[in-house]
Formats: C-alpha cells, sequence, structure tokens
C-alpha cells in the first residue's frame, strides 16, 4: 500500500507541483489584493495641522465671535483693512490715509487673481526715524510718518513711509513672510483668548488674570501648526507658575490657541528684584532715537543711533578719515526653546517710544575706553535693553557692545544678560553688517588658502571649521590692496562668550530694493534651528555673483544657555545679601573681530 | 480505479490545504507586522501620546538630530527637565542595554515603559491617564483602521502593549549604515579625505584607544557600562547625587558613575553629550579624554574626574597636537548619515500634506 501510494504519488507528481503553484499564486494576489498599507488619512491630517485643540464645532466665545463680525464687516468696506487706533490723533490718521491711497501699498489687499478681499490692518504708525529715511529723500523735520501694515493672508508686511505735509507716498516695500510688531489691540486679544480658554486653566490649575501673562506681544511658532515657522501670526503670552511657564501659543490669523507648552525656568525665577534702573523714555527719545549722534575718538569717527526695532545701528564709520563701514545693526534675536516643537520668540530690541519692541532701551548708551594691561587700546560702545520686569522669568535683557580699537581692528558684538523663559534656550542674534566700498569679494580659509566665494551663500562655523594660524575664518577684501579679516568668537576674546557657532551669509547688496538697510521688522521664525534664519530669504532662490560687488555681510551666532552649577551661561539669577536680593548674570556674547590688512 | 480517484482526491485536499496554510500563515501576519509599524510611526510623532497634549516620542527624538533631541535632558510634558541626555535612536535595534543606567532593560518594549510611565518628572504622563489617553486613539478613524489591522486577532486592540509593540516595531525601522566611514569600508576609498583618514587611524591607534569602547565596524552590540571620570564629587568615585548610574540598580560602591557607553554615529547631530549632557562640543568631549577626566572647580560639582577611583583603566589621557585633535573631529563627521531623512517612512506622517 505504501509502495502504491508512492507510486500514485510520483505519477501525479505534475499535477500536484501545478496545483500548489495555482494555490501560491492564489494565495499571493489575495494578499497582495488587501494590500494598503498607507491609510486614507487626508482629512485626519488636515485636522492634526489644525491642532490638537480644534474642535469640530464652531468657537462660540464672545471674544471670537466679535472679531469675527468686525472682520467681516471690514471685508465687505471698498478697502479691507482696519485703521491703526491705538493712536488717533491727527497725524497718524492722516498717514494712514495717504497710504492707503497708494495703489503700490494696497496692491496686495485683494486676491490678485479672484480680486477677493483679503485681510489687512495696520499695526502701527510711527514717526519716521532717521533709518528709515534712504539716502536722497529731502523732508521737513516732523514730516515723515512709517506705517506698517499686515496681510494676514499673504503672511507679508507693508510699510510705507509718507509725507504728511505734502500728502505724498515716499516709499513702499512688501516683505512676505514677515509680521510687523503688533498693536496693543492685538496683545489684549490673545491675553484674552489665554486667559479665558478652559485648556489654560486646567493646566494651571486656576483660571487666570488678564495681568498675569508676560510676552503676550512677542512673535512666536510652533511645529505642527499654522504657526509653523511663522506662517501664521502667532504670539504667546506665558505664564510663570513656580519653576515652570506655560506657553500659550495664540494664532491670531485663525484667533484661536494652537498649543500648550511648558518650560523649566530654574529655581528663583518669581523673586523680584527692586533695580535702580529708571526709565527714561523721554531722555532716550529726544537725545538717541530721534537724533543721530557722533563720536569721534582714537582716530575714529562712528555715527551711532537708536533704531525701532533693529537696536543701536553704527553708520559712517571711518578711521583715519577712510570710510569703513556703512552701517551695521542687530536686526533680532531669535530665541528657541525647542529645537523639535519649534517654539521661542523672536524679539526686536530697540527704542522705548517708537515702536511696540518687547525689549528696549531704558538708559542711554555707554561710550567707555577698553584697557589692557595699563593701556588705553581703544573704547567701546554699549547700548543695553531690558524687557521691564528682568530679571524675573520670561524677561530678557540684551546689549550690544561695538569695540574700536587704535590699531583699526573693530568687534561687533551682542549677548543676552540671561534669565529668559527656560533653561532649555538658544539665543540667535542676526546682525547686518554692511561695509562700505563696492568693490568688495569674500573669501573663506582652507586647504591652507583663502578661497573666494563667487555666489551669495552661508556658511557655518563647527567642530571642524579649519581657521588661518591667527585664528580667521573669512577675508573680505574692499579693494583690490586691503580689506579685513574675519575672526569669529571661539571663546578667546575674554567676554564670557564661549563660542560663535555662527552662521555666516554674504549677499549682494541693492541700492535698487530694500533688503534691510531700513529698519527691519522680524526677519525671520523665531525657532528654525538651521541656516533659516532670515538672510537666507535674500539668497535663494538664485544666488547672485559677489565678486567685486557691494556685499553685505550677514552674521547669525547660536549661544545656547545653561542654568547648571558650574557652567552657567546666558543666564541671571538672583540672591539674597545684606537684605535685599541683587542679581548675578552670566552673560553670553558673541560677534566677530574685524582686522585690517594692506597688501 | 476507485483506489486512484481516492489518492487523487487526496492529493488535491492536501494541495488546497497546504495552499491555504500559506495563505493564512504568510499573508495576515506580514500585513499586520507591516501595519505595526505604520501605527507605531504615527504614535510616535503624536503628541496625543502625552496626557497633556505636548509631547510624543519624537519630542525628545527628533529625525533631525539622528533622533535625539539637541537638550542637555529633554523637557517632559510639564516642562521639567528629565533626568538624562536622550540618546539617538538610530540602530536601536542592535543595542544589547537600552538605557544609560540600566543594565537590566535589554529590550525596546521594557524601555518604553519609562517615558510612557515614569513619574518625577512625568514624561509623556501616562500614569493615571491610562485611559484618556487611550480614549483619544479609540475616537479616531485612522487609529481604528490602524489598530484593527495591526492586532487583527485582539477584540479590542486598543490596549497599552499593543501602543508598546507598534511604537518598538517602528523604532526597530530606524536603521543608519550609509556614512561616508560605512562607504569607506564597503570600499570607496574616497568618501574619507586625507584629514579624516588621518583622524581614523588616530582613532583605531593604540595611543587614544577610542575603538576600545567605541566599536563602529558592525552594528554595535556588546557596548557595556563605564565610569569615564567626568566627575569626582566626593573623592569616592561619587558622580553628582542625582545621577549615579549604573550603582543605583546595584548599589555596589565600584558602580558609582557608571554608564552606557554611547554610539558615535551621527555623533555631529547629537550634541550635548554624555548622561546628562554636561559636554557641549566634541571638542571639549575630546579634550576631557585627553585630560583622562574632567576637572570641575568652583561649583558643587567640584572634582578632579581623573582621580575617580571608580574610572575605567581605559581612560588614561594621551596627547594630541591641534592638527590631530582636528583630523581626529574631521573622521567623526564621517560618521554622520543622514540618508534616514530621505526615507519618507521614517519621517513625521502628519507634515505628509
Amino acid at each position: 500500500m505504501k509502495i502504491n501510494m508512492l507510486q500514485s504519488v510520483k505519477k501525479y507528481s505534475f499535477l500536484i507541483i501545478l496545483l500548489v503553484l495555482a494555490g501560491s499564486i492564489f494565495a499571493q494576489k489575495k494578499t497582495t489584493s488587501t494590500k494598503k498599507i498607507v491609510p486614507a488619512n487626508s482629512v485626519y491630517l488636515r485636522e492634526y495641522k489644525q491642532s490638537s485643540f480644534t474642535t469640530s464645532k464652531p468657537d462660540t466665545s464672545e471674544i471670537f465671535i466679535e472679531r469675527k463680525k468686525q472682520i467681516d464687516s471690514i471685508l465687505k468696506q471698498s478697502i479691507p483693512v482696519k485703521y491703526y487706533t491705538d493712536k488717533t490723533d491727527e497725524k497718524t490718521i492722516l498717514a494712514q490715509q495717504i497710504a492707503l491711497n497708494d495703489s503700490f501699498f494696497t496692491k496686495y489687499m485683494y486676491d490678485l487673481k479672484t480680486n477677493k478681499p483679503l485681510w489687512n490692518e495696520i499695526f502701527g504708525v510711527y514717526p519716521a526715524r532717521p533709518g528709515d529715511i534712504r539716502k536722497g529723500v529731502v523732508a521737513l523735520p516732523g514730516s515723515l510718518m512709517r506705517v506698517e501694515m499686515y496681510n494676514y493672508a499673504h503672511n507679508l508686511t507693508t510699510i510705507g513711509l509718507v509725507n504728511i505735509f505734502t500728502n505724498k507716498m515716499i516709499s513702499v516695500d512688501h516683505y512676505p513672510q514677515t509680521q510687523p510688531d503688533i498693536p496693543s489691540r492685538l496683545k489684549k486679544l490673545a491675553v484674552s483668548i489665554a486667559v479665558n480658554s478652559s485648556e489654560v486653566e486646567k493646566a494651571l490649575g486656576f483660571k487666570p488674570s488678564a495681568d498675569m501673562p508676560v510676552m503676550a506681544s512677542t512673535k512666536t511658532a510652533l511645529n505642527r501648526t499654522k504657526c509653523e515657522r511663522s506662517q501664521h501670526l502667532c504670539v504667546a503670552p506665558t505664564f510663570v507658575k513656580g519653576n515652570r511657564a506655560l506657553w500659550v501659543i495664540v494664532d491670531l490669523t485663525d484667533n484661536k490657541i494652537v498649543g500648550l507648552r511648558w518650560t523649566d525656568i530654574g529655581k528663583d525665577a518669581d523673586k523680584i528684584v527692586v533695580t535702580e534702573r529708571k526709565l527714561q523714555n523721554e531722555n532716550l527719545a529726544d537725545c538717541f532715537c530721534e537724533k543721530v549722534n557722533t563720536i569721534t575718538k582714537n582716530n575714529w569717527k562712528v555715527d551711532y543711533v537708536l533704531t525701532a526695532s533693529d537696536g543701536l545701528m553704527i553708520s559712517n564709520v571711518n578711521f583715519k578719515s577712510a570710510r569703513v563701514i556703512n552701517s551695521a545693526k542687530l536686526v533680532d534675536w531669535h530665541v528657541s526653546y525647542s529645537g523639535t516643537d519649534g517654539f521661542g520668540y523672536s524679539d526686536a530690541v530697540g527704542c522705548p517710544i517708537f515702536s511696540q519692541s518687547a525689549v528696549v532701551a531704558t538708559d542711554p548708551p555707554i561710550i567707555a575706553d577698553i584697557i589692557e594691561g595699563d593701556s588705553i587700546v581703544g573704547f567701546m560702545l554699549e547700548q543695553r535693553f531690558f524687557s521691564e520686569l528682568w530679571p524675573v522669568a520670561c524677561n530678557y535683557s540684551y546689549a550690544q557692545r561695538f569695540f574700536f580699537y587704535k590699531n583699526g581692528q573693530f568687534r561687533i558684538t551682542s549677548g543676552s544678560l540671561g534669565r529668559g523663559c527656560g533653561n532649555n534656550g538658544t539665543y540667535r542674534p542676526v546682525f547686518r553688517i554692511a561695509f562700505a566700498g563696492n568693490k568688495q569679494s569674500f573669501y573663506e580659509y582652507g586647504n591652507e588658502k583663502w578661497n573666494l566665494w563667487d555666489k551669495e551663500k552661508w556658511q557655518l562655523q563647527q567642530s571642524a571649521t579649519v581657521y588661518s594660524d591667527k585664528g580667521y575664518q573669512y577675508k573680505l577684501a574692499t579693494s583690490a590692496e586691503s580689506g579685513y579679516y574675519i575672526e569669529p568668537g571661539r571663546g578667546q576674546f575674554s567676554d564670557s562668550g564661549r563660542g560663535d557657532n555662527a552662521y555666516m551669509y554674504i549677499t549682494k547688496n541693492h541700492l535698487d530694493k530694500d533688503e534691510g538697510e531700513a529698519d527691519l521688522i522680524t526677519i525671520g521664525p523665531c525657532c528654525n534651528t538651521d541656516y533659516r534664519q532670515g538672510p537666507e530669504k535674500f539668497i535663494e532662490p538664485i544666488p547672485e555673483n559677489i565678486v567685486n560687488t557691494d556685499l553685505v555681510i550677514w552674521y547669525v551666532p547660536q549661544m545656547k544657555n545653561d542654568n547648571t552649577p558650574g557652567s552657567k551661561y546666558c543666564w541671571a539669577e538672583t540672591y539674597y545679601e545684606n537684605g535685599i536680593y541683587k542679581v548675578k548674570t552670566y552673560p553670553c556674547f558673541a560677534g566677530p573681530m574685524f582686522v585690517p590688512f594692506t597688501k | 480505479m476507485k483506489k486512484k480517484y481516492f489518492i487523487i482526491v487526496a492529493l488535491l485536499f492536501l494541495a488546497i490545504s497546504y495552499t491555504s496554510i500559506l495563505a493564512v500563515s504568510s499573508s495576515p501576519i506580514d500585513e499586520s507586522e507591516k501595519y505595526k509599524i505604520v501605527l507605531g510611526r504615527y504614535l510616535f510623532y503624536d503628541t496625543r501620546m502625552s496626557y497633556n497634549l505636548t509631547k510624543s516620542c519624537s519630542s525628545c527624538h527628533d529625525p533631525k538630530f539622528a533622533f535625539s533631541d539637541g537638550y542637555r535632558q529633554s523637557s517632559s510634558a510639564d516642562g521639567y527637565s528629565v533626568k538624562r541626555n536622550a540618546p539617538s535612536l538610530l540602530n536601536v535595534k542592535y543595542k544589547t542595554f537600552f538605557t544609560w543606567g540600566d543594565s537590566t532593560i535589554k529590550k525596546l518594549s521594557q524601555q518604553l515603559l519609562f517615558p510612557m510611565f515614569n513619574q518625577h518628572p512625568n514624561e509623556l504622563g501616562w500614569t493615571n491617564n491610562e485611559a484618556e489617553i487611550i480614549a483619544r486613539f479609540e475616537n479616531l478613524p485612522i487609529y481604528r483602521t490602524l489598530f484593527g489591522k495591526a492586532f487583527p486577532k485582539d477584540n479590542n486592540p486598543f490596549v497599552i502593549k499593543n501602543y508598546i509593540s507598534a511604537i518598538s516595531n517602528f523604532e526597530e525601522q530606524l536603521v543608519s549604515f550609509n556614512s561616508p566611514y560605512d562607504l569607506y569600508l564597503k570600499g570607496n576609498k574616497k568618501t574619507l579625505n586625507i584629514q579624516a583618514t588621518a583622524g581614523m587611524k588616530l582613532f583605531y591607534s593604540a595611543q587614544l584607544g577610542c575603538s576600545n569602547c567605541h566599536q563602529l565596524s558592525e552594528p554595535v552590540k556588546n557596548l557595556t557600562y563605564y565610569n569615564t571620570g567626568l566627575y569626582n564629587v566626593e573623592t569616592d568615585g561619587s558622580y553628582p547625587s542625582k545621577d549615579q548610574g549604573l550603582f543605583e540598580l546595584t548599589k555596589n560602591a565600584i558602580d558609582k558613575g557608571k554608564f552606557r557607553i554611547p554610539s558615535l554615529r551621527n555623533i555631529m547631530l547629537t550634541a550635548p553629550y554624555t548622561h546628562d549632557g554636561s559636554v557641549e562640543t566634541i571638542g571639549e568631549m575630546i579634550s576631557i579624554y585627553q585630560r583622562g577626566g574632567r576637572l570641575i572647580s568652583n561649583s558643587e560639582n567640584a572634582g578632579d574626574g581623573r582621580l575617580n577611583i571608580n574610572k575605567s583603566n581605559l581612560i588614561n589621557g594621551f596627547t594630541l597636537t591641534l592638527k590631530e585633535k582636528e583630523n581626529l573631529i574631521v573622521f567623526l563627521y564621517s560618521l554622520t548619515d543622514t540618508s534616514y531623512l530621505s526615507n519618507k517612512n521614517l519621517l513625521n506622517p502628519f507634515n505628509e500634506n
């Protein structure tokens, strides 16, 4: 029987193989027919983008309804714009009217294809500062006003300079993907949305009051929401609770909360220190915001003025009567508290009365000698900026220092004096430095020689960066015979800096369009961890030739704060002494040294 | 004749049974495994995984930092700093030990319990919030589909072990062996320049002895726990009291300051370094080894790590010129592999459209 069976198997083996094969194919086909690994998830993803806080129910809060009514009403008007109403004086109203009568200023108010009205709002009207006025513009004192408008649909800022004596528009610039300082009414709206949120109440464990949040007017971002990379206008009213801060990310384009985040702000975060600092707004404004001052010292001649939101700007800098720098300023501070979640602040620093800058100058600039050993080797120009309650947590203090040496060297730096809103922060000041002359070329050191950059580009200083024997990373030739070596910070300047870790961008300066020469609103989002800090906008998508031309240097150092005992950095704390609390700071300064050379 | 037909029928039956078994045993199991990976990917990037909707696994293990996060210590859902530095998850499937200081955790599924259920501080905050968190997923169509297909035999697939299983399955896909150094080993000698080659020689030299602890050539399996002389706070081998490493598990004094030796793959993307993230740059890290231990003065953690009595006898210090140090760093750069960033199946699904 067994043999018979085997013989039969052998006889019909071909048939069996065929059957097995057919069965396998059938089985395989069955498998693949049900195989759809990637689920249909588009609806879900859209929901997610709207954030976890979004509900399918319409928002019925009073704030939202009122805001929506206002928007609906304005969209029905012939010019779909909300006027600036924080100030109602004649000049402010007239400046807006002049701007809104200009077709280039209003170019993007309607969708260019469908002609549908878009939601626009004038965020600010300010007297023009010296930095706003381009070369060749002549006007009577007090005649020029600056009008800042935001287009929510395009995430676009339009800045117009108007002459209210002649009723004429002087200049208009459109800045895509940028946002102006927000007016106080929007700050109030953000606070109102935050304090009336049940999520915020649940997170804090109590219903907060409107006077509790800080930083409500400072722009922020949050990954995986519409606030990511500041695509919407978003701010973060922040509540300090014990040693933590609750960030309420409010989307002011959609008028809702898109997320909450906690940060650790370290010990003693809520100790209030009464400082001797005095706000001297009027004095400051009169002497340093509206008026250009000049220092003449050690063969240097330097003009300086406090800008609205670009810090202390130096200009027309001469050494031994030769022009060195056209202008240098601090465009932004990007302060990121999460490389992964992408939230933080874009801080502007500037004059106390001309803008909504959260961190303002409270005292005049300081000029001091630089002493090495027993000798005076040059002088320093310093300007400090403070949030009102610094060094209480979630308040900031910054300083700009310009060093001018007798031998022609100079250094441009800025630093954080610490605290802020978390112990995992990275500070990125954005410097703009425009050298004089239009025969400039830029080089980078590598392979034991200087290598020319022929196109606009950026480069990061990092661990493997190679320097010349004297520690120079770059060289800017300002003519065939002379120029400056550029020495980035590597912890060698004895100012507590631990290294710049800086992005360097070189862009071509254009006389026919503004790429940052005028007072810049926030240039980039707060929290990108890569080269996208703002200046890349002037490089991409097609880098221009930069050999033997007029260049602009953008320098963005990166400093990580640290509250670890023994290695505190970009940090500040209070301590008790003789019955009072005092402040101890661990500043982090960064910025390059420029060393002249001649062939 | 009857017998003949009987045999044919029997063979037909066998053949059909066999193919049916094939269909059952290969198709649904393979499919469910694939769905576990897809599900794991969604969960890994979803802030619904934290009790207060603020954190996901990717908050501390972000692809752009080679699945670490760039912090000294990661921030928990409540904002408090967690105890240790978040390690890279790349090649995690090849690891023998899964935490900085606990040699008993030898499976990803064990390790995942820590971020989910740790308290003091809460990391994701699952403890006492399990039902609320799970309910969030049960109510979403996408997760109903994915859980159903990933765990087809479960009447209720929304159980904790399935969350862990799916995320583990996804994390095992995070493999990276495509760095310039790997390509060099595979025969493309041009991927390392002169500096990197010089650095590689230093790395493998007896003088430096880096490779005694940091193995690179194959998936690393046998990394162990060493005290590297980062601290010496009590002159008895102690590290700062908040984290004594393996000692906290064994209570054996010789284990004070012993931590798992990390992989150096993608090291340039995973700063800051060491278990507490207290070393900011790779240059600083090399200097510590060059000295044979870290010297800390003027701080509550003051002490000379070089004199730590528990320090591994492999850490003896060495001399290195500035140029050699540069070369070594250039070689460490060559361990960077970002090719995984072009595999969208490993990246955030919520950023896709």
